[in-house]
């Protein structure tokens, strides 16, 4: 991908940690895949508050690193795509703000993404393969 | 909101229990699940994805 990331801790192969570090100081961002369908994982972005011990997927960090952060999740999933090649991987924001993100993942990293895998684009309750002009719901994201 | 974490070793497995028993982890796999249980066609490719294995 040759773009800037931050650094991952990965305790388990299914769930990789990073810190962003911009305006609002440092915030730790968690993913994790877990399983739904067999071979059909859910990705989850997170924060993690440490004072609070507490995760939330509501926050906008607002911490002006975004582009780093999107760099940072696509290769978390191309890094989990290359140790599960039989997975599908799906992600869908629970906001208007995380779906633009999600689809800002997508559209900015299409070029690489599309050398290694099929995207797929959930629209209402079916889904197509991606096309850079439409916004989605969701992605599932598999090995080709 | 500091500037440095450190992942010790305790940090990680409080954050990896926490992880696992979020209930923002069990919405997100239940919004997962209602998707795909609403798109026929994703059933069907995975069906077959999954028997050509």
């Amino acid at each position: 991908m040759n773009k800037d990331s931050y650094t991952l801790f990965s305790p388990e192969e299914n769930i990789y940690y990073f810190e962003s570090k911009g305006a609002n100081g440092v915030i730790i961002k968690a993913v994790f895949f877990n399983e739904y369908e067999p071979n059909v994982y859910n990705m989850a972005l997170m924060d993690y508050d440490i004072a609070l011990d507490q995760y939330s997927d509501m926050s906008s960090s607002n911490n002006g690193d975004m582009g780093k952060v999107l760099t940072t999740v696509s290769e978390i999933v191309h890094d989990y795509l290359q140790h599960n090649q039989r997975h599908i991987v799906y992600f869908e924001g629970n906001t208007a703000l995380k779906n633009k993100l999600f689809n800002r993942i997508i559209k900015n990293n299409y070029d690489f993404f599309v050398k290694f895998y099929e995207i797929r684009g959930k629209k209402g309750d079916s889904q197509e393969f991606y096309s850079s002009d439409c916004q989605y719901d969701g992605f599932y994201i598999y090995k080709k | 909101m500091g500037n440095k974490i450190i992942f010790t070793p305790e940090l990680l497995q409080k954050m990896t229990t926490k992880l696992k028993s979020s209930q923002i982890v069990q919405d997100k796999l239940n919004s997962a699940r209602l998707a795909l249980s609403k798109d026929k066609a994703m059933q069907e490719f995975l069906k077959n994805r999954n028997l050509a294995s």
